[in-house]
């Protein structure tokens, strides 16, 4: 579908750029307050302990030491993110279960009296045995971490879709193999931060470095048990979250209860290694697939087996090991499909959400296992992958419903720009080249707690002399531009240019419930929400237009700032007179719009999850050169193309896919939080190397012609998708430059290096 | 143990009292207001807290405060003259180098360094000049792209 | 994170900074760039109650070069000022490729080569490359001056033969003659901003086609940066073929012994030691060629 925009698919700068760029774009660490304190958390050396005593004494007797709470001074109420396992106290009561677990916070005039108020409490532990590894602690005997989960197994999943072992029977080629993946970090560039202040009516104001202020906004009132209407959060300018700024934290708690005490804002930071501590990244998977397929290379069925090692805490975790499975039932049709899946507590930092959300290390797996298949059958891997590839409106053997889809351009289209067939099998010793499709969800098609909300709303109010229009949305810019993308979507809507669009988002207070940004939701579902306000502003002024213009308002469009009748261009009115004259006959021109997704998922346990209004798809190559003496890769390039529907930003979707690429690279090759005896041993990022400038490959991202008959004038997500192929399109082309399979996270060149001797 | 420190921030000339241990990132941050420079790591390892001190880069996290004294320090607040933005701040607003602006401050002034000594550098050179400023949004395409852009019109 | 409490002091004779060190013993460390000593201070691995500014000291931030003496670095100089010398990239070039493969430039503009050394760190990049061209050091101290080869100032990981009241003043190169070509690899685990894994630095000496002089020095592959005599035996006196080379590599990689860390097996840095030592080798030598012509 084409349709003539004006705004929409244009490069604007992003509307934050300016202030970003002059240093006064205030994040959450930068904000002052008169009488602002500082606090800071005391955290458990010990992996596993009970909690005996804390003598807080010599730390409250400290100058300039304002309060010190424990477990015992705050609210018991359990948090977390899924309502069926809410497993985190605000600061640990009883029990400590990792290094790391918060058990005490002050409060103090400033960062180095609080750090050394910190130093002075002393807590009595009565170490208990600890256990790190999944395997070990699902055994029976093991230590176990929470009461509630015998084995310390959190969850396990077990899905049948289809006959399974008669697809196998009916199989020509069967193979099994098993997959490792590392633990993961985020690693955004603005440490987790928050200031909390109680005015002196008792209404809490949080300002929060948070991807969802509403689940804090629910989570805060839920623990204090304060309404949610005594309650503001707000996010400032937000440095990057990637899913680890996704969750409700101890920081929030505890500043806020910190700042009831004391009468005074309080401010909280993670430093760098409490980042690492804290965790949230993502889960380390033990992965075995088997897949049977027919001699032509069409798939038949999939059998899945994912251990996950969860740390300490539950986090997003069910839905981290749901996701493990449901998204392997695309984007290649596949008629029958097994899953079993365990999420295991360990006394390890927390693992949780992280861009492409449980996905991406079976989506290696797969892909790996593809190209295994592919080379057996002697079929080349582009082809196995278009003769299986999805189509539009299909429905997955999981009950995902498909409707946009052009995977199989995707594919076609990456092979083309990557040169593919002069290239595959064709270069010298050394070099490779591979490929890996994926597909994602454009948000969760359920909230994360049980409610009938619409996910996404929006309110658009025009300036009073008809200039401007300010668009009030819940939605959270954390970067990836979501404030530009919404403010594209309501001027195209209303026929405004996009410097005449304000953006006031993420405050819970002026702005509507959004559920925030995470599941690469923000797009599609805050889009249409504004698309609709804006429209619900533009009928009101056009219905006045089509009076003064003597026209039939169905007749009439606002394009370019001018309300015009269709097909007569000098009969026009400037969109700001209507405006104006508008305010001064009703008042407040002001517009509403909200999104709800509809019902969808299949009935059996798990069956929300993947679930979502659409689809995005991925088709990528890598280009890889391998020192086989050393077992060093280098990526020189990687060909992306992204089925995103109509791109709203080239920019910014383009950055969105260098992003992904960035932190895919890191996964492949670089990146592992290293724990050792449950101490993490490389909680920097000197030692948890992200790729430097020097790292990065060349890219070529491109688009494909979409259109999603749901989002927002057809788009879809970007956010996410691109990561998902990224490590399997590099680990085949490792093996195609030099022979070897990896199937363990991170390729690092000793593993590489170890692989080629042995070979 | 307290120190006097005479410095320049920005053109404009500050005298403080600082503690021994007060790193320039703090003094920048506390004292002066200037959050621009953010802070990202305290370790030198992410460049955030970057800033020029007499025309070279320094991660401010690794400098004491008290060493700071009697040089000439330029933040990101110190770029624009008046409204009118460095060539590179515009370059970055228009390339789409600025994703969630955390990195960008440090990476800006990385970049003037770079092109303070070398008009023309290489795409190579563009790399190891920014090396040490990590980014986890933009992969870095867009802020080599920016940062070329700029130096190809010093070039004219 | 905070700096834990300290005294500072910015002498501006070194004199009065040997007599500080001395006043203040195990309880005073020398503040030369800073950015080993501050990172480890934040981390609690270090906590001086006195830190002992060296830059105030002008007289050791210099880079001179003379023929018949040599290059003479001051502890004080900037390893960029080092990278970026004229002097050093002509005649003493893999000490610049050294250089250039540590940290970023923000680090290298504020460390310094006293500092990188002083540190002595089982992985630093100067040091490997340093003793191949066969440095020294002149130490300062309240007894006076004293120059000590550089292969013999460490002695662990993080100890020197420094004595109480002790600064690194100066390194000493010889003058690298017209025939010498001079390579350092390492291998990090990124491009930027890595420590490295293995480093190997070789210079080479020819004389009529055949090696006249040959120095192979590793780090990161024992307590201290190491020099390999065994390797340097295998090429010595002839004329250098790529059999010598992979010979000498293999006698180097028998000399190392390596730990295993976070960054590496024990195993692994055996296996580069032995590429890098090749690869070092084989640049020294093509430089060295390449320098006669």
């Amino acid at each position: 579908m084409t349709v003539e925009h004006s705004i929409i698919g244009k490069s604007y700068p992003k509307i934050d750029a300016p202030e970003k760029s002059t240093g006064r774009a205030e994040y959450t660490a930068d904000l002052v307050f008169t009488g602002m304190l500082f606090g800071k958390m005391l955290l458990s050396p010990l992996p596993h302990a009970r909690v005996l005593h804390i003598d807080t004494s010599r730390a409250e007797r400290l100058a300039g030491v304002q309060a010190v709470i424990t477990g015992r001074d705050v609210s018991s109420v359990l948090y977390g993110v899924s309502p069926a396992r809410y497993d985190e106290n605000v600061l640990a009561l009883d029990k400590v279960r990792y290094v790391g677990d918060e058990t005490a916070a002050v409060v103090a005039v400033d960062e180095e009296t609080a750090v050394e108020a910190i130093s002075l409490i002393k807590v009595d532990y009565q170490p208990l045995e600890a256990v790190f590894d999944p395997f070990q602690a699902m055994k029976e005997g093991a230590p176990q971490i929470h009461e509630r989960a015998k084995n310390n197994i959190n969850a396990e999943v077990h899905q049948e879709f289809g006959e399974l072992e008669k697809a196998f029977r009916e199989s020509d080629y069967v193979r099994q193999d098993r997959f490792v993946t590392q633990r993961a970090a985020h690693a955004p560039m603005e440490p987790h931060a928050v200031v909390a202040c109680f005015d002196s009516s008792g209404k809490l104001t949080v300002w929060s470095s948070t991807q969802v202020p509403h689940y804090v906004h629910y989570q805060l009132s839920r623990v204090l048990g304060l309404p949610m209407g005594m309650i503001r959060v707000i996010k400032p300018y937000l440095g990057g979250g990637f899913g680890g700024k996704a969750e409700t934290t101890c920081l929030e708690f505890c500043s806020a209860i910190l700042s009831q005490k004391t009468g005074r804002p309080v401010q909280m930071i993670y430093d760098r290694k409490e980042m690492f501590l804290h965790g949230r990244g993502r889960h380390r998977q033990f992965i075995e697939l088997k897949t049977g397929v027919k001699k032509d290379g069409q798939l038949k069925g999939l059998q899945v087996n994912v251990v996950m090692e969860g740390g300490a805490y539950t986090s997003f975790g069910i839905a981290t090991i749901y996701y493990a499975g449901a998204m392997l039932s695309s984007p290649y049709r596949l008629p029958t499909m097994k899953f079993d899946g365990y999420l295991v507590y360990t006394n390890q930092p927390t693992c949780g959400a992280q861009r492409g959300h449980g996905t991406p290390q079976t989506r290696f797996a797969f892909e790996s296992q593809l190209d295994m298949i592919a080379e057996e059958l002697g079929i080349d891997p582009l082809e196995i992958r278009l003769l299986n590839a999805v189509g539009p409106n299909e429905m997955t053997i999981n009950e995902l419903k498909i409707t946009s889809c052009e995977f199989s351009q995707c594919l076609k289209k990456v092979a083309e720009i990557s040169d593919w067939k002069k290239k595959k099998g064709k270069l010298p010793p050394g070099r490779g080249i591979g490929l890996a499709g994926a597909w994602y969800l454009c948000g969760a098609a359920y909230p994360i707690y049980r409610s009938e909300m619409p996910h996404s709303n929006a309110m658009i109010k025009l300036g009073e002399d008809g200039t401007s229009a300010t668009l009030y949305v819940g939605a959270a810019d954390i970067g990836q531009g979501s404030d530009t993308v919404l403010a594209q979507i309501a001027a195209e809507e209303l026929g405004l240019a996009y410097e005449d669009i304000r953006v006031l988002s993420a405050d819970t207070e002026l702005t509507p419930l959004d559920l925030g940004a995470y599941a690469s939701r923000q797009t599609f579902m805050s889009g249409n929400a504004v698309r609709q306000a804006a429209a619900d502003v533009k009928r009101q002024l056009l219905q006045l237009a089509a009076q003064k213009l003597e026209a039939n308002v169905d007749d009439l469009l606002s394009r370019e700032s001018k309300i015009f009748v269709k097909g007569a261009p000098d009969r026009f009115l400037p969109f700001a007179e209507v405006a104006e004259e508008a305010f001064f006959m009703k008042g407040p021109v002001v517009g509403k719009g909200s999104y709800k997704p509809p019902k969808l998922g299949g009935a059996f346990k798990g069956g929300a999850v993947g679930t979502s209004p659409a689809y995005s798809f991925v088709a990528q190559v890598a280009e890889v050169s391998v020192d086989v003496r050393t077992g060093q890769i280098t990526v020189d390039r990687i060909y992306n193309v992204h089925d995103s529907g109509t791109v709203i930003n080239p920019r910014a979707f383009h950055g969105q896919a260098h992003g992904s690429v960035h932190m895919g690279l890191g996964e492949a090759i670089y990146e592992e939080v290293v724990i050792e005896n449950g101490v993490v041993v490389n909680p920097t990022l000197a030692e948890y190397r992200i790729p430097t400038a020097n790292d990065m490959p060349e890219i070529q991202s491109e688009a494909v012609a979409s259109y999603d008959p749901a989002g927002p004038f057809g788009a879809k997500e970007v956010g996410e998708g691109s990561i998902l192929p990224v490590v399997g399109a590099i680990a085949n082309a490792v093996y195609n430059a030099c022979g070897v399979r990896i199937k363990k996270l991170p390729m690092t060149p000793e593993q590489v290096f170890m692989a080629l001797k042995a070979k | 143990m307290q120190h006097l420190v005479n410095v320049k921030v920005n053109g404009q000339s500050h005298t403080l009292v600082v503690n021994a241990n007060m790193t320039l990132l703090d003094m920048l941050r506390k004292n002066l207001g200037l959050t621009g420079t953010k802070k990202g790591c305290e370790l030198g390892d992410c460049g955030s807290c970057t800033v020029i001190i007499d025309g070279k880069t320094v991660n401010s996290c690794l400098v004491l405060a008290v060493e700071a004294s009697g040089k000439e320090i330029l933040t990101i607040e110190g770029l624009a003259e008046g409204n009118e933005l460095h060539p590179l701040q515009k370059a970055f607003i228009d390339y789409g180098a600025i994703q969630c602006g955390y990195c960008t401050p440090g990476m800006i002034l990385s970049a003037k360094a770079l092109l303070d000594r070398n008009s023309s550098p290489s795409e190579e050179e563009i790399k190891t000049a920014i090396g040490g400023n990590l980014c986890r949004c933009t992969g870095y395409i867009y802020i080599i792209e920016a940062i070329r852009e700029v130096a190809g019109k010093q070039k004219e | 994170m905070i700096l834990p409490k300290f005294s500072y002091f910015e002498p501006k004779q070194i004199g009065e900074v040997c007599s500080l060190l001395e006043e203040y013993g195990e309880e005073a460390r020398v503040l030369a760039g800073g950015t080993d000593l501050l990172v480890k201070m934040k981390q609690g691995l270090l906590n001086p109650k006195c830190l002992v500014s060296l830059k105030k000291l002008a007289e050791l931030n210099f880079i001179r070069f003379d023929e018949r003496t040599g290059l003479a670095l001051g502890a004080m100089a900037s390893l960029n000022s080092i990278q970026e010398s004229p002097l050093v990239r002509e005649n003493y070039y893999a000490l610049a490729e050294a250089v250039e493969s540590m940290a970023a430039v923000q680090i290298r503009n504020i460390g310094t080569l006293g500092g990188n050394l002083g540190n002595a760190s089982p992985a630093a990049d100067t040091a490997p490359v340093l003793i191949a061209y066969g440095a020294q050091v002149k130490l300062v101290g309240p007894k006076g001056e004293r120059r000590v080869a550089l292969e013999d100032f460490f002695i662990g990981p993080g100890q020197t033969v420094l004595n109480k009241g002790e600064i690194i003043a100066e390194v000493v190169l010889p003058p690298a003659g017209i025939s010498t070509g001079g390579a350092y690899r390492r291998f990090g685990l990124r491009r930027s901003s890595a420590l490295a894994v293995v480093g190997a630095a070789a210079v080479i000496t020819l004389k009529s086609g055949v090696c006249q002089s040959v120095r192979i020095a590793l780090g990161a592959v024992a307590p201290v940066p190491l020099r390999v005599p065994a390797a340097e035996e295998v090429l010595a006196g002839k004329a250098i073929e790529d059999e010598a080379i992979v010979e000498a590599a293999k006698k180097a990689r028998e000399a190392a012994r390596p730990i295993t860390d976070v960054r590496s097996s024990d195993e692994y840095r055996r296996e580069l030691t032995e590429v890098l030592v090749t690869r070092a080798l084989s640049h020294a030598l093509k430089r060295a060629k390449e320098r006669v012509n």
